[in-house]
Protein backbone atom coordinates (compact mmCIF):
# COMPACT_ATOMS: atom_id res chain seq x y z
CA UNK A 1 0.00 0.00 0.00
CA UNK A 2 1.26 3.40 -0.98
CA UNK A 3 2.16 5.97 1.63
CA UNK A 4 0.47 9.35 1.74
CA UNK A 5 1.05 11.41 -1.40
CA UNK A 6 1.78 8.30 -3.40
CA UNK A 7 -0.47 6.20 -5.62
CA UNK A 8 -0.17 2.61 -6.70
CA UNK A 9 -0.74 1.89 -10.38
CA UNK A 10 -1.21 -1.67 -11.56
CA UNK A 11 -0.63 -2.73 -15.15
CA UNK A 12 -2.83 -5.26 -16.94
CA UNK A 13 -0.15 -7.92 -16.48
CA UNK A 14 -0.03 -7.36 -12.72
CA UNK A 15 3.01 -5.14 -12.30
CA UNK A 16 2.64 -2.53 -9.60
CA UNK A 17 4.26 0.89 -9.58
CA UNK A 18 4.26 3.26 -6.65
CA UNK A 19 4.37 6.82 -7.95
CA UNK A 20 3.98 10.26 -6.51
CA UNK A 21 0.48 11.61 -6.89
CA UNK A 22 1.68 14.67 -8.84
CA UNK A 23 3.21 12.27 -11.40
CA UNK A 24 0.13 10.07 -11.68
CA UNK A 25 -2.29 12.97 -12.10
CA UNK A 26 -0.51 14.11 -15.24
CA UNK A 27 -3.06 11.65 -16.57
CA UNK A 28 -6.46 13.34 -16.56
CA UNK A 29 -8.12 9.94 -16.42
CA UNK A 30 -6.29 9.02 -13.20
CA UNK A 31 -6.85 12.48 -11.77
CA UNK A 32 -10.60 12.11 -12.30
CA UNK A 33 -10.59 8.68 -10.69
CA UNK A 34 -8.76 9.97 -7.62
CA UNK A 35 -10.90 13.10 -7.37
CA UNK A 36 -14.17 11.22 -7.59
CA UNK A 37 -13.41 8.17 -5.51
CA UNK A 38 -11.13 8.46 -2.51
CA UNK A 39 -10.66 4.70 -2.29
CA UNK A 40 -8.46 4.85 -5.40
CA UNK A 41 -6.08 7.14 -3.57
CA UNK A 42 -5.76 4.56 -0.80
CA UNK A 43 -5.73 1.36 -2.80
CA UNK A 44 -4.50 0.17 -6.15
CA UNK A 45 -5.49 1.82 -9.42
CA UNK A 46 -5.81 -0.70 -12.23
CA UNK A 47 -4.58 0.62 -15.58
CA UNK A 48 -6.62 -1.44 -17.99
CA UNK A 49 -5.06 -2.52 -21.25
CA UNK A 50 -1.61 -1.13 -20.49
CA UNK A 51 1.20 -3.59 -19.74
CA UNK A 52 4.09 -3.08 -17.34
CA UNK A 53 6.62 -2.10 -19.96
CA UNK A 54 4.42 0.66 -21.38
CA UNK A 55 3.27 1.81 -17.96
CA UNK A 56 6.92 2.19 -16.92
CA UNK A 57 7.52 4.35 -20.00
CA UNK A 58 4.48 6.49 -19.23
CA UNK A 59 5.66 6.99 -15.67
CA UNK A 60 9.15 7.90 -16.86
CA UNK A 61 7.66 10.60 -19.09
CA UNK A 62 5.20 11.93 -16.51
CA UNK A 63 7.87 12.04 -13.81
CA UNK A 64 10.14 14.31 -15.85
CA UNK A 65 7.28 16.62 -16.78
CA UNK A 66 5.74 16.76 -13.31
CA UNK A 67 9.12 17.66 -11.84
CA UNK A 68 9.66 20.30 -14.50
CA UNK A 69 6.26 21.81 -13.78
CA UNK A 70 7.24 22.06 -10.14
CA UNK A 71 10.74 23.44 -10.53
CA UNK A 72 11.67 25.08 -13.78
CA UNK A 73 15.21 25.75 -12.66
CA UNK A 74 16.19 22.14 -12.25
CA UNK A 75 14.43 21.02 -15.42
CA UNK A 76 14.38 23.85 -17.91
CA UNK A 77 12.34 24.04 -21.06
CA UNK A 78 15.44 23.19 -23.01
CA UNK A 79 16.11 20.14 -20.88
CA UNK A 80 12.52 18.95 -21.41
CA UNK A 81 12.75 19.47 -25.14
CA UNK A 82 15.84 17.30 -25.28
CA UNK A 83 14.21 14.72 -23.05
CA UNK A 84 11.14 14.61 -25.30
CA UNK A 85 13.25 14.21 -28.41
CA UNK A 86 15.24 11.36 -26.93
CA UNK A 87 12.10 9.79 -25.53
CA UNK A 88 10.34 9.51 -28.90
CA UNK A 89 13.50 8.68 -30.85
CA UNK A 90 14.16 5.61 -28.77
CA UNK A 91 10.71 4.13 -29.30
CA UNK A 92 10.24 1.24 -31.66
CA UNK A 93 7.12 1.06 -33.77
CA UNK A 94 5.22 -1.22 -31.37
CA UNK A 95 5.98 0.90 -28.33
CA UNK A 96 5.02 4.04 -30.22
CA UNK A 97 1.68 2.46 -31.05
CA UNK A 98 1.04 1.20 -27.52
CA UNK A 99 2.03 4.53 -26.00
CA UNK A 100 -0.23 6.42 -28.39
CA UNK A 101 -3.20 4.32 -27.38
CA UNK A 102 -2.33 4.42 -23.70
CA UNK A 103 -1.75 8.18 -23.57
CA UNK A 104 -5.04 8.67 -25.41
CA UNK A 105 -6.91 6.45 -22.95
CA UNK A 106 -5.18 7.96 -19.93
CA UNK A 107 -5.50 11.49 -21.35
CA UNK A 108 -1.88 12.50 -20.95
CA UNK A 109 -2.29 15.40 -23.35
CA UNK A 110 1.32 16.55 -23.60
CA UNK A 111 2.57 13.09 -24.38
CA UNK A 112 -0.24 12.41 -26.83
CA UNK A 113 0.65 15.61 -28.71
CA UNK A 114 4.30 14.64 -28.74
CA UNK A 115 3.57 11.18 -30.11
CA UNK A 116 1.15 12.43 -32.77
CA UNK A 117 3.81 14.92 -33.85
CA UNK A 118 6.28 12.06 -34.12
CA UNK A 119 3.92 10.00 -36.29
CA UNK A 120 3.20 13.05 -38.46
CA UNK A 121 6.93 13.62 -38.95
CA UNK A 122 7.25 9.99 -40.12
CA UNK A 123 4.52 10.60 -42.70
CA UNK A 124 5.67 13.95 -44.11
CA UNK A 125 7.01 13.85 -47.62
CA UNK A 126 5.99 10.21 -48.22
CA UNK A 127 3.70 8.50 -50.67
CA UNK A 128 0.84 6.26 -49.47
CA UNK A 129 2.73 3.05 -50.31
CA UNK A 130 5.79 4.28 -48.42
CA UNK A 131 3.65 5.10 -45.39
CA UNK A 132 2.11 1.62 -45.55
CA UNK A 133 5.58 0.08 -45.60
CA UNK A 134 6.74 2.10 -42.58
CA UNK A 135 3.69 1.23 -40.47
CA UNK A 136 3.10 -2.29 -41.80
CA UNK A 137 -0.34 -1.43 -43.06
CA UNK A 138 -2.16 -3.50 -45.65
CA UNK A 139 -3.81 -1.66 -48.50
CA UNK A 140 -7.44 -2.62 -47.85
CA UNK A 141 -9.08 -0.46 -50.51
CA UNK A 142 -11.04 -2.18 -53.23
CA UNK A 143 -9.92 -1.33 -56.77
CA UNK A 144 -13.08 0.79 -57.09
CA UNK A 145 -12.25 2.75 -53.93
CA UNK A 146 -8.70 3.24 -55.10
CA UNK A 147 -9.97 4.57 -58.38
CA UNK A 148 -12.28 6.96 -56.53
CA UNK A 149 -9.36 8.28 -54.46
CA UNK A 150 -7.35 8.89 -57.60
CA UNK A 151 -10.29 10.53 -59.26
CA UNK A 152 -10.81 12.97 -56.38
CA UNK A 153 -7.27 14.36 -56.43
CA UNK A 154 -5.54 12.82 -59.44
CA UNK A 155 -2.61 15.23 -59.28
CA UNK A 156 -1.59 14.09 -55.82
CA UNK A 157 -0.81 10.46 -56.66
CA UNK B 1 2.22 -6.76 -33.54
CA UNK B 2 0.68 -3.30 -33.67
CA UNK B 3 -2.07 -2.81 -36.20
CA UNK B 4 -1.72 0.82 -37.18
CA UNK B 5 -4.80 0.76 -39.36
CA UNK B 6 -6.81 0.32 -36.17
CA UNK B 7 -5.72 3.39 -34.23
CA UNK B 8 -8.73 5.25 -32.81
CA UNK B 9 -10.28 7.90 -35.02
CA UNK B 10 -9.47 10.78 -32.67
CA UNK B 11 -5.79 9.89 -32.92
CA UNK B 12 -6.02 9.71 -36.72
CA UNK B 13 -7.49 13.18 -36.60
CA UNK B 14 -4.78 14.49 -34.27
CA UNK B 15 -2.11 13.19 -36.62
CA UNK B 16 -3.93 14.64 -39.62
CA UNK B 17 -4.00 18.20 -38.30
CA UNK B 18 -0.26 17.99 -37.75
CA UNK B 19 0.27 17.51 -41.47
CA UNK B 20 0.48 21.04 -42.76
CA UNK B 21 0.95 20.32 -46.44
CA UNK B 22 -1.99 19.26 -48.55
CA UNK B 23 0.18 16.63 -50.28
CA UNK B 24 0.95 14.98 -46.95
CA UNK B 25 -2.65 15.06 -45.86
CA UNK B 26 -3.82 13.43 -49.09
CA UNK B 27 -1.15 10.72 -48.92
CA UNK B 28 -2.01 10.04 -45.27
CA UNK B 29 -5.71 9.75 -46.01
CA UNK B 30 -5.04 7.33 -48.89
CA UNK B 31 -3.20 4.74 -46.80
CA UNK B 32 -6.08 2.53 -45.70
CA UNK B 33 -9.83 2.57 -45.22
CA UNK B 34 -9.87 3.55 -41.57
CA UNK B 35 -7.48 6.45 -42.14
CA UNK B 36 -9.55 7.50 -45.13
CA UNK B 37 -12.37 8.51 -42.81
CA UNK B 38 -10.51 11.74 -42.09
CA UNK B 39 -10.76 12.70 -45.74
CA UNK B 40 -14.45 11.91 -45.91
CA UNK B 41 -15.28 14.05 -42.90
CA UNK B 42 -12.97 16.83 -44.17
CA UNK B 43 -11.92 17.47 -40.61
CA UNK B 44 -8.59 18.84 -41.65
CA UNK B 45 -7.70 22.13 -40.05
CA UNK B 46 -3.97 22.37 -40.57
CA UNK B 47 -1.68 25.00 -39.16
CA UNK B 48 -0.11 27.68 -41.31
CA UNK B 49 0.66 26.56 -44.81
CA UNK B 50 3.00 27.83 -47.45
CA UNK B 51 0.91 28.96 -50.41
CA UNK B 52 1.18 27.41 -53.84
CA UNK B 53 1.87 29.36 -56.95
CA UNK B 54 -0.92 29.03 -59.48
CA UNK B 55 0.76 29.46 -62.84
CA UNK B 56 -0.57 31.34 -65.84
CA UNK B 57 -3.50 30.21 -67.91
CA UNK B 58 -2.71 28.10 -70.94
CA UNK B 59 -4.91 29.10 -73.83
CA UNK B 60 -5.22 25.55 -75.13
CA UNK B 61 -5.92 23.69 -71.94
CA UNK B 62 -8.49 23.33 -69.20
CA UNK B 63 -5.73 22.22 -66.88
CA UNK B 64 -3.83 24.57 -64.65
CA UNK B 65 -0.34 24.13 -63.27
CA UNK B 66 0.44 24.76 -59.63
CA UNK B 67 3.89 24.98 -58.12
CA UNK B 68 4.33 23.66 -54.59
CA UNK B 69 7.30 25.23 -52.81
CA UNK B 70 7.10 22.48 -50.23
CA UNK B 71 7.66 19.63 -52.67
CA UNK B 72 9.32 21.83 -55.30
CA UNK B 73 7.05 20.23 -57.80
CA UNK B 74 4.54 21.32 -60.41
CA UNK B 75 1.09 19.71 -60.28
CA UNK B 76 -1.51 19.85 -62.99
CA UNK B 77 -5.09 20.23 -61.86
CA UNK B 78 -8.18 20.01 -64.00
CA UNK B 79 -9.71 23.46 -63.62
CA UNK B 80 -11.91 24.51 -66.53
CA UNK B 81 -13.73 26.96 -64.25
CA UNK B 82 -10.66 29.20 -64.20
CA UNK B 83 -9.81 28.87 -67.88
CA UNK B 84 -9.95 32.13 -69.80
CA UNK B 85 -10.81 34.09 -66.68
CA UNK B 86 -8.89 36.65 -64.67
CA UNK B 87 -8.10 35.17 -61.26
CA UNK B 88 -6.97 36.50 -57.92
CA UNK B 89 -5.59 34.28 -55.17
CA UNK B 90 -6.06 34.18 -51.42
CA UNK B 91 -4.74 32.49 -48.31
CA UNK B 92 -7.87 30.46 -47.72
CA UNK B 93 -8.08 28.30 -50.83
CA UNK B 94 -10.49 30.52 -52.72
CA UNK B 95 -9.87 32.18 -56.03
CA UNK B 96 -11.87 35.10 -57.25
CA UNK B 97 -12.52 34.69 -60.96
CA UNK B 98 -14.03 37.05 -63.46
CA UNK B 99 -14.58 36.49 -67.17
CA UNK B 100 -15.54 38.53 -70.17
CA UNK B 101 -19.13 37.48 -69.34
CA UNK B 102 -18.65 39.69 -66.22
CA UNK B 103 -19.64 36.82 -63.98
CA UNK B 104 -17.71 36.75 -60.71
CA UNK B 105 -17.19 33.56 -58.77
CA UNK B 106 -15.42 32.31 -55.72
CA UNK B 107 -13.71 29.09 -56.77
CA UNK B 108 -11.90 26.54 -54.65
CA UNK B 109 -9.21 25.32 -57.02
CA UNK B 110 -8.77 22.06 -55.12
CA UNK B 111 -12.35 20.92 -54.62
CA UNK B 112 -13.72 22.91 -57.58
CA UNK B 113 -16.57 24.13 -55.41
CA UNK B 114 -17.82 27.35 -56.94
CA UNK B 115 -19.98 30.13 -55.53
CA UNK B 116 -21.41 32.87 -57.58
CA UNK B 117 -21.08 36.45 -56.43
CA UNK B 118 -23.50 39.14 -57.56
CA UNK B 119 -22.92 40.33 -61.09
CA UNK B 120 -20.96 43.56 -61.28
CA UNK B 121 -23.54 44.95 -63.69
CA UNK B 122 -25.11 46.48 -60.62
CA UNK B 123 -22.24 48.93 -60.87
CA UNK B 124 -22.50 51.22 -63.80
CA UNK B 125 -19.36 50.00 -65.48
CA UNK B 126 -17.17 47.25 -64.23
CA UNK B 127 -13.97 48.82 -65.39
CA UNK B 128 -14.75 52.07 -63.65
CA UNK B 129 -14.44 50.13 -60.48
CA UNK B 130 -11.08 48.71 -61.35
CA UNK B 131 -9.71 51.98 -62.66
CA UNK B 132 -11.11 54.13 -59.89
CA UNK B 133 -10.02 51.78 -57.12
CA UNK B 134 -13.27 52.08 -55.34
CA UNK B 135 -14.11 49.76 -52.50
CA UNK B 136 -17.13 47.49 -52.71
CA UNK B 137 -18.00 44.33 -50.86
CA UNK B 138 -20.39 41.47 -51.07
CA UNK B 139 -21.10 37.97 -49.83
CA UNK B 140 -22.29 34.86 -51.64
CA UNK B 141 -26.03 35.22 -51.33
CA UNK B 142 -26.11 39.01 -51.45
CA UNK B 143 -28.17 40.35 -54.31
CA UNK B 144 -25.60 42.96 -55.20
CA UNK B 145 -22.36 44.64 -54.28
CA UNK B 146 -22.37 47.34 -51.65
CA UNK B 147 -20.17 50.22 -52.67
CA UNK B 148 -18.43 52.24 -50.02
CA UNK B 149 -19.32 55.56 -51.61
CA UNK B 150 -16.74 57.59 -49.75
CA UNK B 151 -13.91 55.32 -50.93
CA UNK B 152 -14.08 56.87 -54.38
CA UNK B 153 -12.14 59.93 -53.29
CA UNK B 154 -9.34 57.88 -51.70
CA UNK B 155 -8.45 55.62 -54.61
CA UNK B 156 -8.04 52.51 -52.48
CA UNK B 157 -4.88 50.58 -53.33
CA UNK B 158 -5.01 47.61 -51.01
CA UNK B 159 -6.99 46.23 -48.09
CA UNK B 160 -6.30 43.86 -45.21
CA UNK B 161 -8.57 42.32 -42.60
CA UNK B 162 -7.80 42.20 -38.90
CA UNK B 163 -10.24 41.44 -36.07
CA UNK B 164 -13.23 41.79 -38.41
CA UNK B 165 -12.13 45.26 -39.41
CA UNK B 166 -11.11 46.29 -42.88
CA UNK B 167 -7.97 48.36 -43.21
CA UNK B 168 -7.38 50.17 -46.46
CA UNK B 169 -4.58 52.13 -47.98
CA UNK B 170 -5.33 55.22 -50.05
CA UNK B 171 -3.34 56.24 -53.10
CA UNK B 172 -1.61 58.90 -51.04
CA UNK B 173 -0.63 56.40 -48.39
CA UNK B 174 -3.19 57.19 -45.72
CA UNK B 175 -4.21 54.20 -43.63
CA UNK B 176 -7.97 54.02 -43.30
CA UNK B 177 -10.27 51.78 -41.36
CA UNK B 178 -13.56 50.95 -43.02
CA UNK B 179 -16.53 49.96 -40.93
CA UNK B 180 -18.80 47.93 -43.17
CA UNK B 181 -21.13 46.87 -40.40
CA UNK B 182 -22.93 50.19 -40.48
CA UNK B 183 -25.81 50.83 -42.78
CA UNK B 184 -23.76 53.50 -44.45
CA UNK B 185 -20.18 52.19 -44.37
CA UNK B 186 -17.86 54.66 -42.74
CA UNK B 187 -14.22 55.49 -43.37
CA UNK B 188 -11.99 56.72 -40.57
CA UNK B 189 -8.44 58.07 -41.04
CA UNK B 190 -5.88 56.25 -38.94
CA UNK B 191 -2.46 57.47 -39.99
CA UNK B 192 -0.32 59.20 -42.56
CA UNK B 193 2.27 57.16 -44.44
CA UNK B 194 5.79 56.78 -43.02
CA UNK B 195 8.55 59.25 -43.95
CA UNK B 196 8.56 58.47 -47.64
CA UNK B 197 5.70 57.23 -49.72
CA UNK B 198 6.50 54.65 -52.37
CA UNK B 199 3.87 54.94 -54.97
CA UNK B 200 5.10 52.14 -57.10
CA UNK B 201 4.08 48.94 -55.39
CA UNK B 202 2.58 48.80 -51.92
CA UNK B 203 0.94 45.97 -50.04
CA UNK B 204 -1.05 45.85 -46.86
CA UNK B 205 -1.04 42.56 -44.98
CA UNK B 206 -2.27 41.14 -41.71
CA UNK B 207 0.44 39.18 -39.95
CA UNK B 208 0.23 37.66 -36.46
CA UNK B 209 -2.23 40.31 -35.36
CA UNK B 210 -0.17 43.13 -36.85
CA UNK B 211 -0.91 45.27 -39.86
CA UNK B 212 2.16 45.50 -42.05
CA UNK B 213 2.78 47.71 -45.03
CA UNK B 214 5.29 46.58 -47.60
CA UNK B 215 7.01 48.77 -50.12
CA UNK B 216 8.38 46.99 -53.12
CA UNK B 217 10.98 48.74 -55.22
CA UNK B 218 11.36 47.21 -58.64
CA UNK B 219 14.45 47.91 -60.71
CA UNK B 220 14.05 44.98 -63.08
CA UNK B 221 15.42 45.98 -66.45
CA UNK B 222 16.95 49.16 -65.03
CA UNK B 223 20.58 48.85 -66.03
CA UNK B 224 21.58 51.95 -64.06
CA UNK B 225 20.54 50.42 -60.79
CA UNK B 226 23.33 48.61 -58.98
CA UNK B 227 22.52 45.73 -56.66
CA UNK B 228 19.39 43.66 -56.39
CA UNK B 229 16.64 44.21 -58.98
CA UNK B 230 13.95 44.10 -56.32
CA UNK B 231 14.06 45.51 -52.80
CA UNK B 232 11.60 45.79 -49.96
CA UNK B 233 10.85 47.85 -46.89
CA UNK B 234 8.44 46.71 -44.22
CA UNK B 235 6.53 48.89 -41.77
CA UNK B 236 4.43 47.81 -38.82
CA UNK B 237 1.49 49.85 -37.64
CA UNK B 238 1.66 50.86 -34.01
CA UNK B 239 -1.97 51.10 -32.92
CA UNK B 240 -1.08 52.90 -29.69
CA UNK B 241 0.99 55.68 -31.23
CA UNK B 242 -1.00 55.55 -34.47
CA UNK B 243 2.09 55.54 -36.59
CA UNK B 244 4.21 53.28 -38.76
CA UNK B 245 7.58 51.96 -37.64
CA UNK B 246 9.99 50.33 -40.00
CA UNK B 247 10.95 46.78 -39.10
CA UNK B 248 14.06 45.01 -40.34
CA UNK B 249 13.34 41.60 -38.98
CA UNK B 250 10.27 39.47 -39.67
CA UNK B 251 11.28 36.70 -37.26
CA UNK B 252 10.07 33.35 -38.53
CA UNK B 253 7.47 35.02 -40.73
CA UNK B 254 7.60 34.86 -44.48
CA UNK B 255 5.49 37.17 -46.57
CA UNK B 256 4.23 36.29 -50.01
CA UNK B 257 3.45 39.15 -52.36
CA UNK B 258 2.18 39.15 -55.90
CA UNK B 259 -0.61 40.26 -58.13
CA UNK B 260 -2.31 42.68 -55.74
CA UNK B 261 -2.13 40.29 -52.85
CA UNK B 262 0.05 39.79 -49.83
CA UNK B 263 -0.13 37.01 -47.27
CA UNK B 264 1.92 36.13 -44.26
CA UNK B 265 2.93 32.70 -43.00
CA UNK B 266 4.59 32.07 -39.69
CA UNK B 267 6.05 28.76 -38.66
CA UNK B 268 9.46 27.29 -38.24
CA UNK B 269 8.37 23.71 -38.63
CA UNK B 270 7.48 24.03 -42.29
CA UNK B 271 9.86 22.39 -44.68
CA UNK B 272 11.39 24.19 -47.67
CA UNK B 273 10.41 27.55 -46.44
CA UNK B 274 12.54 30.43 -45.28
CA UNK B 275 11.51 32.77 -42.47
CA UNK B 276 12.43 36.46 -42.38
CA UNK B 277 11.92 36.56 -46.14
CA UNK B 278 9.61 37.99 -48.73
CA UNK B 279 8.61 35.73 -51.60
CA UNK B 280 7.60 37.84 -54.55
CA UNK B 281 6.18 37.22 -57.95
CA UNK B 282 5.68 39.97 -60.46
CA UNK B 283 2.47 40.69 -62.23
CA UNK B 284 3.80 43.00 -64.88
CA UNK B 285 3.95 41.16 -68.15
CA UNK B 286 6.52 43.60 -69.50
CA UNK B 287 8.98 42.36 -66.90
CA UNK B 288 8.75 38.81 -68.15
CA UNK B 289 10.08 39.22 -71.61
CA UNK B 290 13.62 38.05 -70.93
CA UNK B 291 12.48 35.21 -68.78
CA UNK B 292 13.73 32.42 -71.03
CA UNK B 293 17.13 33.97 -71.60
CA UNK B 294 18.09 34.96 -68.13
CA UNK B 295 16.25 33.72 -65.13
CA UNK B 296 17.36 36.51 -62.82
CA UNK B 297 15.76 39.14 -64.97
CA UNK B 298 12.41 37.74 -64.25
CA UNK B 299 10.76 39.55 -61.35
CA UNK B 300 10.30 36.72 -58.92
CA UNK B 301 12.44 35.52 -56.07
CA UNK B 302 12.96 35.34 -52.35
CA UNK B 303 14.15 38.52 -50.67
CA UNK B 304 16.13 37.93 -47.52
CA UNK B 305 15.32 40.69 -45.00
CA UNK B 306 18.60 40.26 -43.13
CA UNK B 307 20.97 40.36 -46.09
CA UNK B 308 18.88 42.28 -48.62
CA UNK B 309 19.80 39.65 -51.17
CA UNK B 310 17.36 38.12 -53.65
CA UNK B 311 17.57 34.43 -54.38
CA UNK B 312 15.67 32.88 -57.25
CA UNK B 313 13.08 30.19 -56.92
CA UNK B 314 12.45 28.17 -59.99
CA UNK B 315 9.00 26.95 -60.90
CA UNK B 316 9.44 25.93 -64.50
CA UNK B 317 8.21 27.43 -67.72
CA UNK B 318 5.36 29.87 -67.51
CA UNK B 319 3.76 32.11 -70.10
CA UNK B 320 1.80 34.97 -68.61
CA UNK B 321 -0.63 36.94 -70.70
CA UNK B 322 -2.41 40.25 -70.33
CA UNK B 323 -5.05 38.69 -68.09
CA UNK B 324 -3.18 35.88 -66.40
CA UNK B 325 0.03 35.70 -64.41
CA UNK B 326 1.20 33.46 -61.56
CA UNK B 327 -0.65 34.07 -58.29
CA UNK B 328 -0.36 32.83 -54.72
CA UNK B 329 -3.04 30.50 -53.45
CA UNK B 330 -3.12 28.49 -50.24
CA UNK B 331 -4.54 25.01 -50.80
CA UNK B 332 -7.55 24.20 -48.62
CA UNK B 333 -9.74 21.15 -49.10
CA UNK B 334 -13.00 22.31 -47.61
Amino acid sequence: MASKGNLTLKSCNGKEFIVEEKVAVMSTTIKNMVDVDDSFAQGVIPIIGVDGKILAKLIEYCKEHAEADEDEEVKSEEYLKKFDEKFVDELNLNDLYDLLKASNYLEITKLLNLLCQKVASMIKGKKPEEIRRIFNIKNDFTPEEEEEINRQNPWAF
Amino acid sequence: MADWSQIPYDIVQMIGVRLDAVEDFLAFSAVCRSWRSIYSTRKWTPGPQVPWLMLSDNENSNRRSFFSLYREKVYELELPEAHGRRCWGSNDGWLVTIGSDLEIHLLNAFTRVRMRLPAPSTFKFLFDVVVDWQLAFTNPGYASWITVEESFQYRIMDVACLNNQIFALSATGTLLVVDINLQLPEIVHLAAPPHQWAREQVFLVESLGDILMIYQYIYVGNLNHPGEPVQFEVFKFDFGAREWTQIKDLGDRAIFVGDNIAMSVSATKLINYRGNSIYFIGSKVENWWRYDENFMDHDSGVYNMASGIVEPFYFGADYPSHYSCPIWLTPILC
